[in-house]
């Protein structure tokens, strides 16, 4: 089995633990979170009949007054850089995020979710402009969230 | 760049405890918080080892100290500091993957990928503080309760060793000595570990890992060191038990040959066999036997196998007065049965005669009762009869008076009383004289037939047709009881030649029955001579027979 460790980025309250809860097969506690900046969960995936597993690291949100322990970066294959639709301020900071983490991991992979995707009207969902990497996301709706971990999972595989 | 947070490293530099309060939850104590909890657990291991004073491994720990020269409680912290080793880790330094583990059995952790992860982090996060504030210093310490994490770190890789307790110094070096070897041995593996745990080198690393893990086990080495030792203790405690058990028979049966003398003056020899005591000697008479045998019972609860002897002359002497005993009493016992058995022949005789004689009066009382029994029963039906007959009577008797009340309700001569014709008020005679007047005669035979018409229906009830013949008192009454007869049977005369009379065949029913002067009629106070000179008649029905015999028949 192949396993790697991706981290999950992104500002506080974009939506990340929503997400990864959703989504894992097993976790630790959420006080984690809050007391050493980081929670560990992970994903088993069957790709092309072989077995992977991602450890995810769910970090704790960073502001420019908070900055979290590059320790968390290092060894990554990947990251979801995760930003919430309705504040613009967190989908601008997702470049911050981005830049910082491949600084630490330059060969790693990434994907980008718009979070909270539901708080959306669907005129102002089409507005919005996406790529190959960058998914509407919502864990309240169960919006794509699939999909952006399978994606991640592929590229870390090419 | 800073590698910790500015708020946590102003909460650090300004309370320091209160942030490993604060902390301590999650990584355990920080190392001097550690330090102390160690020492505290250390102490009170040591306190429990002294409290345990009678044991055997304080006994042996005695004898170590003296044989060896060093003190006792350099022994008792060189107990206190063995912690055992239930699981490793090799932990891939970079990405926080877990390379290999290895686990003692039952001691297994679940999800050990992610646990390795979730440590790696820990460490991560307090090495940045550490490295912060104190001097470059890593961590190689985590303990939370009971279990410590004890982590040391090489090249690409680090060892992660769980363990009951924090390890000594001795226990650090050999764990640092192995993973020296490993890493050594895998290091171009661990460069080039990319999170595929499929390779070869996981394998021989963790079976590596994991035997490692058994050696350093107390009980595992202490039996390789010396496992003829333990044989040798445990033939030792044997023996021992089985020579206590030995002296223990030795003392009881002395013990008991000691008691039955003293009780009995006789030697006897007790030996202990399998579950039983054999007795053997020879003793003055039966009665020392049951004696001794006594005494046994009430100091042990084997079964007791008396193989005891009693001299010859003594069983000689006690069967010859057993013997003369037992005949005296045969030849008593044998009169005595002779006569209980005449007595009983005697009696049985007797029981037998008398038996016959109750026979026959119970015969014979049962034939009386038959026929008591037969003549109640027939005296029953007789009075149901005769209660039906009185019954029929005293209806005809009630009809007979109604009708005669009927037709003659307006004749002077009917007396409504008593249901009679009384003529005395005419006067059919003249004083002194037996002829009747023909007129007279002639209403009093009207009235009579008229009379008769009614009685002759009822005639199988009437017994009598009484005509009463009366006188006044003038004369002697023996001269007025022949005249008032002569007048009766002159009107009875006259009246069975009457046709109603004869065809009805009703002269056998008429009597004549005389009163003289004894029912003279008087008004106030003065004898009415006419009035009483005359003639009643009556009928008699056959009831007062009926009556009498039932009457009769009660009084019987």
């Amino acid at each position: 089995m192949i396993r790697k460790k991706i981290l999950l980025l992104g500002d506080f309250s974009v939506g990340k633990t929503s997400l990864v809860r959703r989504y894992v097969d097993g976790s630790f506690d959420d006080k984690y979170l809050t007391t050493i900046g980081v929670k560990i969960s992970k994903k088993l995936f069957n790709i092309k009949g072989e077995d992977h597993e991602m450890i995810i690291w769910d970090v704790e949100g960073s502001t420019p007054s908070k900055k979290i322990s590059l320790g968390y970066y290092r060894g990554a294959s990947g990251a979801i850089l995760v930003g919430d639709i309705t504040r613009k301020e967190t989908i601008e900071g997702l470049a911050a995020h981005k830049e910082v983490f491949l600084s630490e991991n330059p060969d790693a992979k990434f994907v980008i979710a718009y979070n909270k995707a539901d708080m959306l009207s669907d005129m102002a969902r089409e507005r919005i402009t996406l790529d190959s990497d960058i998914f509407l996301t919502s864990a309240k709706n169960d919006m794509n969230v699939e999909r952006l971990f399978m994606k991640l999972m592929e590229k870390m595989l090419k | 760049m800073k590698r910790v947070t500015p708020a946590i490293s102003k909460g650090i530099a300004e309370n320091k405890e209160s942030m490993i309060d604060a902390l301590y939850p999650i990584m355990g104590g920080m190392i001097s918080k550690y330090v102390t909890q160690a020492i505290k657990e250390l102490m009170e291991t040591i306190n429990k080892k002294i409290e345990s004073g009678l044991s055997f491994e304080n006994y042996k720990r005695k004898a170590k100290a003296k044989l060896s020269g060093v003190s006792e409680t350099e022994l008792l912290l060189e107990e206190s500091s063995g912690a055992t080793l239930s699981s490793l880790f090799v932990i891939h330094k970079e990405t926080s993957l877990l390379i290999a583990e290895a686990h003692l059995e039952n001691k297994e952790i679940d999800d050990v990928h992610m646990v390795a992860s979730m440590a790696s982090a820990i460490k991560d996060f307090i090495n940045d503080w550490v490295t912060y504030n104190e001097n470059q210093n890593e961590v190689q310490i985590l303990s939370y309760g009971n279990a410590t994490l004890y982590i040391e770190s090489a090249g690409s890789v680090y060892v992660i060793a769980f363990l009951d307790a924090e390890p000594d110094y001795e226990q650090r070096s050999e764990i640092n000595s192995f993973f020296g070897q490993i890493v050594k041995e895998y290091a171009s593996f661990f460069q080039i570990f990319e999170g595929d745990d499929s390779a070869d080198e996981i394998v021989t690393l963790s079976s590596k890992l994991k035997e490692y893990l058994y050696e350093q086990q107390p009980s595992t080495k202490e039996d390789k060191k010396n496992p003829a030792k333990y044989i040798f203790i445990v033939i030792a405690l044997l023996l021992l038990a089985y020579g206590i058990y030995l002296f223990n028979a030795w003392y009881i049966k002395n013990s008991l040959e000691d008691t039955v003398y003293a009780q009995t003056g006789e030697k006897i020899n007790i030996n202990d066999e399998d579950d039983s005591y054999v007795l053997t000697g020879k003793v003055a008479s039966t009665d020392v036997i049951y004696e001794i045998e006594k005494i046994m019972t009430r100091h042990t609860k084997k079964d007791i196998n008396n193989n005891l002897l009693v001299p010859m002359t003594y069983i000689d002497k006690r069967l010859k007065n057993e013997r003369s005993t037992g005949t005296d009493s045969l030849s008593k016992l044998e009169n005595k049965f002779l006569f209980l058995e005449r007595n009983f022949g005697k009696s049985m005789n007797g029981m037998q005669e008398k038996i016959l004689e109750l026979r026959k009066e119970l015969k014979s009382s049962d034939e009386r009762l038959k026929i008591l029994l037969k003549n109640t029963t027939d005296e029953i039906t007789v009075l149901k009869e005769e209660k039906q007959r009185i019954k029929q009577v005293l209806e005809v008797k009630s009809k007979i008076y109604a009708r005669l009340d009927n037709v003659f309700s307006t004749n002077p001569y009917y007396n409504k009383k008593d249901h009679t014709l009384d003529f005395r008020k005419l006067e059919v005679f003249a004083s002194g004289k037996v002829v009747y007047d023909q007129e007279m005669i002639q209403i009093i035979a009207d009235a009579f037939t008229k009379y008769m018409t009614i009685i002759v229906e009822y005639k199988e009830y009437i017994r009598h047709i009484i005509i009463e013949g009366h006188s006044d008192s003038t004369g002697t009454e023996e001269d007025n009881m022949a005249l008032s007869s002569k007048r009766a049977l002159s009107v009875k005369y006259y009246f069975e030649r009457l046709s109603i009379v004869k065809q009805y065949h009703m002269q056998s029913f008429i009597k004549a029955q005389v009163f003289g002067s004894s029912r003279a009629i008087s008004v106030n106070g003065v004898e009415d001579k006419k009035a009483s000179r005359g003639i009643k008649v009556k009928f008699d029905l056959k009831e007062s027979r009926i009556l009498d015999n039932a009457r009769r028949m009660i009084n019987d």
